[in-house]
């Protein structure tokens, strides 16, 4: 018997993995050791804070050992009505079987497709997507080994929208910059400054037990027992009584889904009627307020936006809106709107951008970096030492596709997009138009106009589709399937390590293996990019030798081995490759990070992991410091396009204040009437005042999941579906997704715990298991997005879907004319006991 | 010599199902003679989260209590025979060959803590990893991943123990002789909601909670005008409310958790 102990790292932090005979036998968190770094101490109202010394992983992590082999695909695929040379029998994807193929043959039709459809339609005939985080790893990471693939043989790029804080994004930029962070605020040091300075956190669409700061595992975990300790009371609006709040809350706060925009503009309506607002502040950092004062006091149309008014539209009780926004002038508060301070579920809704500029506003009033008043998602922003260098998978120095990790950096020569949520239409109509590229970094982007095709260009041919599933993610994904069913797309390939809900509607199948069977190296809990020291959601630096645990399962290979396969019958493999392997790529990025310190990379490939040490004494910089007290930004936010410059002590807006009224906007969108100049509530476009409501009368709200990540390990592993709180198996042995609807609703339609249910709107049926509950309102069903199963009634056509797939409900209409993000907390439903065949 | 003790605080449970799923992943696949055979992968769990909601409407809450064999001090599976023992530290384990085929084990356990692992012809349960204790790791997997204070493994002989801490702190704890304790598990739960009119919350409110003829709990309605007391004893419990310049409101409370909306007059 051989054992033996490796490290590697998830989506959900960093692990130990013990081997026994070829075979995974456990997978632990990592525990410090006595010589690691120490942990930091917090003092703080006469209390002292210090971590645990080990990482705290998130549930899904302990599910690897089944996940890594279950479901998986063992061998290359080709469908088996699928002849390129013949008959595609495009109608067929998602019906037919597949018949077992060799690696040969598989790259070869592969390789020999991308050549057939770009020498007949053009380079840019090719498109590919992916999901984001089904593996952990610099080098396996999308960006790169996926980038360098697809930039160098040309592609129609897929656009990514934000989806997990889409109206952050379209909104919160034109009130304050950040573009650089997509929208979300910085956190710096923020965890010391509540801890010492505040009274109070409202939790706005914020779940932090859940979103567990994206890639955190359960690190924050303890900061809430901290916050707790010192009495920091804790108010949660949500119209789910979330998974944090039912055991935290001083207050839940439950509006109607949609109407988030309504209780923001009452909370200012008191605030400037009652004269409690930071005045001096505004005088002196805001831009246009008094445009947006007007609006709020009912001078532009005749509505002062009361707390009388918005009861009516929230459904809450005047006297309970009041009394928040009272509690909320009179203490230092936390404004938390989600992961990284703008990630909660009220911006995944029509006009969610207007939602996300009001939270800044709001934050604004009350003294944005105050002491222990401020914009922060509770999630990240622990004392770490964030001047260690260690690059990230967004950074160019984590990445084979970027100068100076790769010698000869490719550039995509293909100019036309397409847009994630619009491919089906894209596909399927042929056409499409929208404003905006996605994750725009600078807030000029918001502003360009795409079309598909492009003039000159083919339509896309080919679709690659890598890692994860969008029948569970996008919206109305009932298109997806009709889209893969087109003879447009006169080839599907799917790089994959899993049967996913997608992986099914390709031609060819290449099978993917997960980061526990091949080497890669990165840090714990740091993306980079927009999300730049986003391993301030942990309470150490970990930075990881990812070690391959376990041989390839089944006769799966490495993304990086298969691009390289391909690249070679492309006759490209050196302008991929550059002569290297996977640990020549590895040691460079190590080599450009402050590693090379500490110690030589055989060593730390020896070690393991490394913990960055935190440097006493600590010189904390919290979030907007400098903006209140008026100085040049003293955080370490390296991304900011300001920051440094003669305009450091600015935001990143036209005006460098904080815009009431979007200059931005009021030059290049002068015509939008519902992203105007200030942000205002409009009732939902799919809520209690459209026309729809009479036909379906209850809200579907699919907030991000609790026990899987994405789409992933939901599927792979049987142990989370086991959990009451995530799904319960059915009659029919399926695994059916948790829906969580109101006593009186239940009632009303004959409905008992544990009944199969059918959620219906137009747009198809989805069947989930009946749970009655407190936690949501009468009008209100509750029911996680991202299912990782998706089981239609009848195979490969849009049918009943008893996976949980609840997006398949979700409109796919933009969030407003002019902004192309998704709203699929915006969607109208009816349930009804399901009498039919499962 | 040991004397082991988990603790377990559920006040800090935040039902993240770590304990089970680590539980899974140590236990499922591998055996570990001659202190436990494998777990069966789907439909058998040694630790469970039992979870109860309670309260109405926004007031809603629940309580969460990770359940594990108790490894009481007089276990109620030893009269079985020689198929479960007592270790001299506290864990109760029942012998995989011994207890082969064993069935009626399960009846044994007024906790219901032991399963019936089908596809072994086994009663199982958990054993406290003793298997790695054993090897000098020093807690269990369960406790490991916890990412809370909610468990608390160690040994009781060792006073500057957390678990010694807590058994002298906690009197709830000295009661109960197993190596698994509870405590913090909130009992009846009083709450309320006080107004002045719809327009205004009754911040400061004064609400006394009557046992008998006995004031047993006292507070001031929040900035939200909401009042709540935690443990309150059983029995017919009235609730008195007053506030300047407002007549005296005073209801009695039947319900095990009760919560109730009042406007002042």
């Amino acid at each position: 018997m051989s054992i033996a102990t490796y490290t590697n790292c998830t989506v959900g932090g960093p692990v130990r993995v013990t081997v026994e005979d070829g075979r995974i036998r456990s997978v632990r968190p990592l525990v410090l050791a006595d010589g690691d770094a120490a942990a930091w101490t917090i003092e703080a109202r006469g209390e002292r804070f210090s971590p645990p010394r080990k990482s705290t992983v998130g549930p899904f992590v302990f599910t690897e050992k089944q996940r890594v082999y279950q479901n998986r695909i063992m061998y290359p695929r080709i469908r088996e009505d699928f002849d390129p040379d013949g008959e595609r029998n495009p109608q067929n994807r998602g019906k037919s079987g597949y018949r077992r193929a060799t690696w040969e043959e598989a790259l070869d039709l592969v390789a020999n497709e991308i050549k057939r459809v770009q020498s007949a339609y053009g380079r840019e005939s090719v498109t590919a997507v992916t999901g984001s985080h089904h593996n952990w790893g610099n080098l396996g990471y999308k960006m790169s080994a996926f980038g360098r693939f697809f930039n160098m043989i040309g592609y129609t790029q897929i656009l990514d929208n934000p989806d997990s804080w889409e109206g952050f994004l379209w909104g919160a930029p034109h009130v304050y910059g950040y573009s650089w962070r997509l929208g979300c605020p910085e956190p710096y040091d923020m965890l010391e400054d509540c801890l010492k300075n505040t009274d109070m956190i409202v939790h706005w669409a914020n779940d932090p037990d859940t979103i567990r700061g994206g890639y955190n595992g359960q690190e924050t975990a303890v900061w809430r027992e901290w916050q707790r300790k010192l009495g920091i009371e804790m108010v949660y609006i949500d119209p789910f009584c979330n998974f944090t709040a039912v055991k935290d809350a001083t207050k839940w706060i439950c509006p109607r889904p949609g109407t988030d925009a309504a209780l923001a503009e009452a909370i200012a309506h008191v605030w400037l009627t009652e004269g409690t607002y930071e005045k001096e502040f505004i005088d002196r950092k805001a831009h246009g307020f008094d445009e947006w004062v007007a609006h709020i006091l009912g001078r532009t149309d005749g509505v002062p936006k009361t707390p009388a008014w918005a009861a009516q539209e929230c459904g809450l009780k005047e006297a309970v809106i009041t009394a928040l926004a009272r509690q909320w002038a009179r203490k230092n508060t936390i404004l938390a709107c989600g992961a990284r301070g703008g990630w909660g579920g009220a911006h995944r809704t029509a006009f969610g951008h207007e939602w996300a500029r009001l939270m800044v506003y709001l934050a604004a009033m009350q003294g944005l970096g105050k002491p222990g008043n401020n914009l922060w998602g509770a999630q990240m922003g622990s004392p770490v030492d964030s001047t260690f260098f260690f690059p990230a998978y967004a950074d160019a120095t984590a990445n084979i596709a970027r100068a100076p990790i790769c010698d000869k950096e490719w550039k995509n020569p293909v100019t036309q997009k397409l847009f994630r949520t619009m491919v089906p239409d894209a596909i399927l109509q042929g056409r499409i138009q929208w404003m905006g590229d996605g994750f725009c970094r600078e807030l000029s982007q918001q502003f360009n106009w795409h079309e598909y095709p492009k003039e000159g260009c083919s339509p896309v041919h080919l679709l690659w589709r890598y890692g994860g599933s969008f029948m569970g993610t996008m919206s109305e994904t009932n298109d997806w399937v009709r889209m893969y069913k087109s003879a447009g797309l006169e080839c599907v390939v799917s790089q994959c390590v899993w049967w996913d809900p997608e992986t099914p509607f390709a031609d060819v199948i290449l099978p993917a293996c997960t980061n526990f069977e091949r080497d890669d190296i990165a840090e714990v809990s740091h993306p980079g990019g927009y999300s730049n020291h986003g391993f301030s959601g942990s309470n150490y630096r970990i930075i990881v030798f990812q070690h391959q645990c376990i041989d390839p399962v089944g006769e799966s290979k490495s993304d990086y081995e298969i691009f390289t396969e391909i690249a070679k019958r492309l006759g490209r493999e050196t302008d991929y490759t550059e002569n290297r392997s996977i640990d020549g790529w590895l040691k460079r990025m190590y080599d450009a990070s402050d590693m090379t310190k500490v110690m030589p990379y055989e060593e730390f490939k020896k070690a393991g992991y490394y913990v960055v040490p935190v440097q006493e004494p600590r010189h904390p910089t919290p979030a907007f410091r400098w903006f209140w007290e008026d100085r040049p930004c003293d955080t370490p936010d390296a991304y900011s396009t300001v920051r440094g410059t003669d305009k450091g002590h600015l935001l990143a807006t036209p005006t460098g204040r904080i815009e009431f009224s979007a200059e931005s906007l009021k030059a290049n969108t002068p015509e939008d009437d519902e992203r105007g100049p200030y942000a205002r509530y409009q009732p939902s476009w799919e809520g209690h005042r459209s026309e729809l409501y009479e036909k379906y009368p209850l809200h579907l709200i699919s907030p991000h999941p609790r026990f899987g990540y994405h789409t992933h390990y939901d599927a792979h592993s049987n142990w989370l579906a086991e959990i009451p709180e995530h799904r319960v198996k059915g009659e029919d042995g399926n695994y059916y997704l948790v829906a969580r609807i109101h006593p009186e609703t239940a009632a009303k339609r004959g409905i008992q715990e544990g009944d199969v249910i059918d959620l219906f709107n137009d747009r198809g049926d989805v069947l989930c298991i009946a749970r009655i509950t407190e936690r949501v309102r009468p009008h209100t069903v509750h029911a996680y997005c991202s299912s990782g199963r998706y089981v239609p009634l009848v195979r490969g056509e849009p049918s009943p879907d008893k996976g949980g797939c609840v997006n398949i409900l979700s409109s796919k209409r933009t969030q407003s004319k002019l902004v192309a993000g998704f709203a699929p907390n915006s969607t109208l439903i009816d349930i009804k006991k399901w009498e039919g065949v499962l | 010599m040991k004397n082991y003790a988990l603790i377990v605080d559920v006040e800090k449970c935040t039902q993240c199902y770590n304990c089970v799923l680590s539980c899974k992943d140590e236990h499922f696949g591998f055996d570990f003679l001659p202190i436990a055979a494998g777990c069966q992968e789907l439909e058998q769990h040694w630790v469970d989260v039992r979870i109860t909601e309670r309260g109405k409407g926004d007031k809603v809450f629940v309580t969460c209590r990770p359940e594990f064999c108790l490894h009481c001090g007089d276990p109620a599976c030893m009269r079985f025979g020689d198929a479960v023992y007592r270790r001299e530290d506290g864990i109760v384990i029942i012998d995989p060959v011994k207890a082969r085929g064993r069935k009626e084990l399960l009846d044994s356990c007024p906790h219901g803590a032991i399963s019936w692992n089908a596809e072994k012809n086994l009663p199982q349960k958990c054993t406290l990893c003793a298997h790695l204790l054993d090897a000098g790791e020093k807690e269990p997997r369960c406790v490991e991943a916890c990412p809370t204070s909610c468990l608390n493994f160690g040994d009781l002989n060792d006073p500057e123990s957390r678990v010694a801490g807590l058994v002298s702190e906690h009197e709830a704890l000295r009661r109960q002789d197993g190596v698994v304790r509870y405590f913090g598990e909130p009992g009846r739960v009083i709450t309320g909601s006080v107004y002045l009119d719809e327009k205004e919350v009754c911040e400061g409110a004064q609400v006394e909670l009557i046992h008998g003829d006995e004031c047993v709990a006292r507070t001031r309605t929040n900035g939200f005008g909401d009042f709540k007391f935690r443990n309150a004893p059983e029995g017919e419990l009235t609730v008195s409310i007053e506030y300047q310049g407002k007549a005296p409101v005073h209801y009695v409370c039947e319900d095990m958790d009760s919560d109730r909306e009042i406007v002042l007059a």
